[in-house]
């Protein structure tokens, strides 16, 4: 097969980037521009990169890599979102200066990493993958300075992820062994055609399980959640809006791909809708007693990374499509809550709920682009968040999981209640004496309106988008 | 020669648990190191019983060699005394709960693999180095060249903190 470059054009554009910030870290940035500066209208091209490649198709690498809808799709969601996290990063107030170089080129690389992730389709291309993108975070997780030195908090922060992440990864490497051992091959379209039941292969199972296990530690799914609201609480605003998002596509995209193995009645996918339903429903409760906005927004990502599972246990390729398109609004939504977090702790503080108080006289546009923000995530029309839960609604019953669809409807009810409560602290509460100044320049305003526009654009016209992520689902299950 | 596989496979065992015993309970880092590294041998002690001597002798090179020296010079450069804040040993509840998950954990992968044993051959194939080098380089290829970028990264990740700690007096 002839090796058309074209067809990575978006990977090799930001190993492009990559390399750039590298050799600009290496120096001691007098003689180039901020990398604050043009790093944003750069990773913006990207968006317009990515579409080249839009309808790419193709094996690459000796069949490990595949580029088809659900790569391409994802491979734009990633730009876009790495876009806007380098563009809410660009006015980082805990950032040190000589540093900023060498932080955009993390970013950068994990969005590589999980760029390739989406095309990756052998179970160590994609371990690999996910471990570029996971220690780039690692590097960047404790970098925050308060009042002149290394902030503690985001010092614990990072030990944290790093050692869970250690202990997540030894777990799935040796489940990825057990599976080897049985199925003797880590090709996924040729682990489709192996038995999966655990009377069949029971060796296979628990390893899937334990490699599914490592997946679901990036995704924040119980009971591998326990780091995510710490490591949003301890990292910076910024840093935060990227670990929250970004990462958890990648893990959505594996766990699509693998999905495909998985039949509604098997074993692994019962494990699946429990776990799923336990981490909503956990997720939920923890959000409802918090005061810090990262840890009310690390559970909230808990209960959604539960929401996604019901997408990926019908079996069908609605589901799986359904799925992808939930990912798709969970990154957007969050984007918008970071970007109105960052803009708001303008010294770059842990915002409480308390610090929202009176945000509508202090800072109406910001105070709107949180509310359309927190509707979404509650899942209310018109907005995005509505329709991808009702496409996993949809997609999911009648397929043997009815009960795990009823628990999502409850959770939803749940979920209403500390959601809404952002709201009523920004519209209905009287600031206090030591709220922090919200950013209202035109960058700041301009952004939350364009995201709190996509929110409800793709909210009330999804269909555009829908039937590109179907299309993604039909050739991942024909 | 099955006996004899099995008494050796025994030994190897012994050496690897015996090691990170060590490894995990030691005072002192420098004996916490020198279990690690019996844990390396007896693992590179499996491959060769595995009939992979060229993964022995590169587990040698590569983790008692390379990665355990490097170790020692960072212990011998930062000074870690063993009277230090984490020398103190864990609250005697820690200590269970960390057995019974490891325990509960550990029980039921065992009793999975002895009740449920793969079908296997009777004697370990050897892998030729041709062999393995032409799976690096072509079905695993992008695998391979993948990892050149995870040490770019750990290595540029390393650097990025520790000068922070050194410049953040």
């Amino acid at each position: 097969m002839v090796f058309n470059p074209i067809q990575i054009v978006p990977e090799l554009y930001q190993l492009l980037l990559i390399l750039a910030l590298f050799f600009q870290s290496l120096g001691d940035g007098s003689e180039t521009p901020p990398a604050e500066r043009w790093l944003p209208f750069f990773a913006g091209f990207g968006i317009f990169v990515a579409i080249v490649s839009w309808g790419a198709e193709g094996l690459l690498f000796g069949g490990a890599y595949k580029l088809d809808a659900l790569s391409q799709f994802m491979k734009l969601a990633i730009s876009a979102g790495f876009y806007v996290t380098v563009l809410n990063a660009s006015r980082q107030p805990s950032l040190e200066e000589r540093k900023r170089p060498d932080y955009f080129m993390f970013l950068a690389l994990s969005a590589w990493g999980l760029m390739i992730l989406s095309s990756a389709v052998e179970l160590i291309t994609i371990y690999l993958a996910l471990e570029i993108s996971s220690y780039s975070l690692y590097a960047v997780i404790p970098l925050r300075n308060t009042g002149g030195k290394g902030d503690p908090r985001a010092a614990e922060a990072g030990i944290k992820y790093i050692l869970f992440g250690a202990v997540a990864t030894a777990m799935a490497l040796y489940g990825f062994s057990y599976i080897l051992a049985s199925q003797h091959t880590s090709y996924i379209s040729q682990l489709a055609q192996c038995n999966w039941t655990w009377d069949g292969a029971p060796m296979a199972v628990v390893g899937l399980s334990l490699f599914l296990g490592g997946m679901f530690y990036k995704l924040a799914l119980f009971p591998f959640h326990f780091w995510c609201p710490d490591v949003y609480q301890g990292a910076s605003n910024e840093t935060a809006g990227f670990v929250a998002t970004l990462p958890k596509l990648g893990a959505v995209v594996v766990l699509v791909r693998l999905a495909t193995l998985l039949k509604p009645g098997l074993e692994i996918t019962t494990l699946l809708a429990v776990l799923g339903a336990l981490s909503m429903t956990y997720g939920n409760l923890c959000a409802l007693a918090q005061k810090d906005l990262k840890r009310l927004l690390g559970f909230s990502s808990v209960a959604h990374a539960g929401y996604i599972m019901v997408g990926l246990v019908s079996g069908t390729a609605m589901g799986l499509s359904a799925a992808v398109f939930y990912a798709l609004a969970y990154l957007v939504m969050n984007l918008l809550c970071f970007w109105v977090i960052s803009r708001v702790a303008s010294d770059g503080r842990n915002l409480q709920l308390d610090d929202l108080n009176g945000l509508y006289k202090r800072a109406p546009a910001l105070a709107f682009a949180l509310g359309v923000g927190a509707f979404a995530l509650v899942g209310l029309p018109p907005t995005i968040g509505f329709m991808g839960k009702f496409f996993l609604i949809t997609s999911a019953w009648d397929h043997g999981y009815n009960w795990l669809v009823i628990t999502l409807v409850v959770n939803s009810a749940i979920a209403i209640y500390y959601y809404l409560g952002l709201v009523r602290h920004a519209y209905t509460h009287e600031a206090g004496a030591d709220v922090p100044t919200p950013d209202n320049s035109a960058f700041s305003v301009a952004g939350a309106s364009i995201l709190a526009a996509v929110v409800l654009v793709l909210g009330l016209l999804p269909s555009r988008v829908f039937d590109f992520a179907i299309l993604a689902g039909k050739q991942l299950l024909p | 020669m099955e006996n004899m596989a099995k008494i050796v496979f025994g030994f190897y065992t012994l050496i690897i648990l015996g090691g990170s015993l060590v490894a995990v309970g030691a005072k002192s880092l420098v004996r916490a190191m020198v279990g690690l590294i019996a844990t390396l041998l007896g693992v590179a002690g499996m491959y060769m019983l595995l009939n992979a001597q060229f993964m022995a002798l590169m587990q040698i090179l590569i983790y008692v060699g390379a990665v355990c020296v490097l170790i020692f010079f960072a212990i011998m450069l930062t000074r870690a005394d063993a009277g230090g804040e984490e020398a103190a040993s864990a609250p005697l509840r820690q200590n269970l709960l960390a057995l019974t998950a490891v325990l509960s954990v550990g029980g039921i992968l065992g009793w999975l693999v002895l009740t449920r044993p793969l079908a296997t051959t009777g004697v370990p194939v050897e892998v030729s180095i041709e062999k393995l080098g032409l799976g690096l380089l072509g079905p695993y290829g992008l695998a391979f060249e993948l990892i050149s970028v995870v040490l770019l990264v750990s290595m540029a990740g390393a650097v990025l903190l520790a000068w922070e700690r050194r410049n953040g007096k």
